[in-house]
């Protein structure tokens, strides 16, 4: 019998942290933020608004599930802390309402403007999010309230997924597609399309072609950045500009991004894919500060 | 004061309006779209002899500009245009006629015929950003980036659009680039708003309109061959009442005011708004979907979706005056792309959505 190893090139690391030099018995206020989202969900503990521990896991079939998983998995890394020692949880993002042990929902947008202050400090003005199936561009003020936003949600085009489902079309594992794609001699033109539908019958006729993977991913990587900048562009960017979100690992996307603003992202304190759940936390914080009170 | 019936509704009204302006006042909608408040009713204004688009001439026969033809209603049995119907004792209106509506939507056919409407009638239209379009139309044929405040779609959105109508075939027309202003005739519908805006509420005459002898066609345009030489004031007022997306404020000097008179004029409702009490709420299914609250103004003050209709519009009873809401399946993402809305059309959030704000300095 002959067995075929199917690699999933989409496959992106799934990851588990804890600050191990803190003392979560030490800390007044344990608040938790969940940012479900509708390909990735992360669980984030926050010690008196301070990083303790998180989880970033892929979201399953179950949204509930998916909670319980990256909760359950972070508070295991933990050790000895249990649900109910956390005095408040917020559930946001695509999926935030089916989060049963949420005290409260917020929305994702305003918990990613919050989250992107602590993420990248208080002088950033412009975050744009790029999540598994949507875009959104964010302008905050100095706290990360939210002032405006744009956002496609219908399409997706340029999109955590549409870039899964090319790295599975050329073979190559997604945490590295970034970099292959900046080695390229010149810039190709961008495809026609960042559709994801469209964008997959091109990149096969550039196969046949014989273009090299890096010269396609460079195309494609390319045409996401044009349309990312023409929606920042639309919200009107302001610096200090920010990325969120799981694309924003990936440095093909970004250098094009910043290559056609003119513009350098603001580098991250902590992991970007965070953002969401880390101002779902905060905002956790202070509600049970305003609960005591 | 007479007395006048709409819709079966008694009212005691002021001698002298016009039923489109009694029926806003009582808050009662009737589709318009070439009326507004500040200037005179069209139906009825003499047509110019030359008006100009980029130099270009375009010369006119003698005639009139019969309206926009959507405020059609009943009353007393024969159908009028509710803009310019003078109200009188014992009048019954009937706003929703069949014969009333029907002709309606056969003038909004017209319009659409020369004005893009693939993003009014795309199922997507909402949480869209508009850069790129998912069925692939060209960017000449998708309609203006100030389609969330468009007051044209709003009306049409109302008053349904018809399978008839026709695809929008760009036509090319001029795009001028002025001192302060852009215009893109592209987008006009030639309902004289502006023409109006200009003579009566600047009192300048920058603006007129011509009827085209062959068709009989409305072409609205400059009076002169450029800005300056027809007298133009600069005043913006052209830019404020356009209900459709041709004239520019190039220097955006006009932004901080920008739209504001349509955002005043009374917009239909997507649903029919309901008195917020414990009664009215207890008759909601117990199904997922997005509400909006209202104060006693009519206007938007909070937006939310919810797994139970039912139960979170109770707790909100004391909060608002009236709400309205749609059962949805994705209600997170349709509250986000309401929420995107309102942003668009406002510049800022519904005043009770901002409820997170105290906590920021905890």
């Amino acid at each position: 019998m002959v067995t075929v190893q199917e690699s999933e090139y989409w496959r992106w690391p799934e990851s588990i942290w804890v600050d191990e030099s803190k003392n979560w018995q030490d800390a007044e206020v344990i608040s938790c933020g969940i940012d479900l989202g509708s390909v990735s969900t992360q669980a984030v503990v926050m010690l008196d608004g301070e990083l303790y521990a998180y989880a970033n896991m892929r979201t399953g079939t179950s949204s509930a599930a998916s909670a319980e998983k990256a909760v359950n998995a972070m508070l295991e890394k933990i050790g000895d802390m249990k649900r109910d020692d956390i005095h408040y949880i917020v559930g946001t993002g695509y999926g935030r309402v089916s989060i049963p042990f949420a005290q409260k929902t917020i929305t994702e947008i305003a918990c990613h403007g919050r989250g992107a202050v602590y993420v990248y400090g208080d002088k950033v003005r412009t975050v744009l999010d790029m999540g598994g199936q949507d875009l959104k561009a964010i302008k905050v003020d100095s706290r990360g309230k939210v002032i405006n936003f744009l956002m496609n949600d219908k399409c997706a085009a340029g999109t955590g997924r549409g870039i899964e489902v090319v790295c599975d079309l050329l073979s190559i594992p997604i945490t590295e597609a970034g970099q292959l794609s900046l080695q390229v001699d010149e810039e190709p033109e961008p495809v026609s399309t960042t559709c994801v539908v469209f964008a997959k019958s091109e990149i096969l006729g550039l196969i046949r072609k014989g273009w090299g993977k890096e010269r396609i991913l460079a195309a494609f990587f390319n045409a996401v950045a044009s349309r990312v900048v023409e929606l920042l562009e639309r919200v009107g960017v302001e610096p200090e500009f920010a990325i969120t979100g799981g694309i924003s690992k990936n440095i093909g996307v970004v250098k094009r991004i910043e290559d056609k603003l003119g513009l350098k992202a603001l580098e991250p304190k902590y992991d970007p894919q965070l953002a969401g759940a880390i101002g779902a936390a905060l905002f956790g914080r202070a509600l049970y500060i305003k609960s005591k009170k | 004061m007479v007395r006048i019936t709409i819709d079966g509704v008694q009212l005691d009204v002021e001698e002298g309006k016009t039923i489109l302006e009694v029926a806003l006042k009582n808050n009662i909608y009737i589709p318009n779209l070439c009326y507004h408040p500040n200037v005179s009713p069209a139906p009825g204004k003499i047509a110019d002899e030359i008006v100009y688009r980029n130099g270009e001439r375009y010369q006119g026969v003698e005639g009139e500009y019969e309206g926009c033809g959507l405020c059609f209603v009943i009353a007393d049995g024969e159908i009028v245009k509710a803009c310019d119907t003078p109200v009188r004792d014992g009048l019954k209106v009937d706003t929703r006629d069949e014969r009333a509506i029907k002709e309606r939507k056969s003038n909004l056919v017209r319009i659409f015929a020369t004005h893009p409407h693939v993003c009014i009638t795309c199922e997507y239209r909402n949480g869209c950003d508009r850069i790129q379009c998912t069925f692939g139309y060209p960017v000449e044929e998708r309609c203006c980036d100030l389609f969330s405040k468009c007051e044209l779609r709003f009306t049409a959105e109302y008053i349904g659009i018809p399978p008839e109508t026709p695809r929008y075939m760009y036509r090319g027309l001029p795009v001028v680039e002025e001192k302060l202003y852009k215009w893109d005739w592209n987008y006009c519908i030639n309902c004289t708003r502006c023409v109006r805006g200009c003579r009566e509420v600047r009192e300048a005459n920058a603006l007129g309109f011509v009827i085209e002898s062959s068709a009989g066609n409305v072409i609205v345009g400059r009076t002169a061959q450029t800005d300056v030489e027809s007298g133009c004031k600069f005043c913006g007022v052209c830019v404020e009442i356009c209900p459709t997306g041709v004239v520019r404020d190039i220097k955006k000097k006009a932004s901080n005011k920008w739209r504001d008179s349509i955002v005043a004029k009374k917009l239909p409702l997507l649903t029919e708004a309901l008195e917020l009490t414990p009664e009215s709420v207890a008759s909601l299914p117990d199904s997922p979907g997005v509400f909006r609250l209202y104060d006693e103004n009519m206007e938007v003050v909070y937006i939310k979706g919810t797994p139970n209709l039912r139960e979170e519009l109770h707790s909100e009873v004391g909060r608002a005056a009236y709400f309205d809401y749609e059962e949805h399946e994705m209600y997170t993402m349709r509250e986000s792309e309401l929420i995107q809305e309102f942003l668009q059309k406002h510049g800022r959030m519904p005043k009770l959505n901002d409820e997170v704000d105290d906590l920021f300095d905890l």
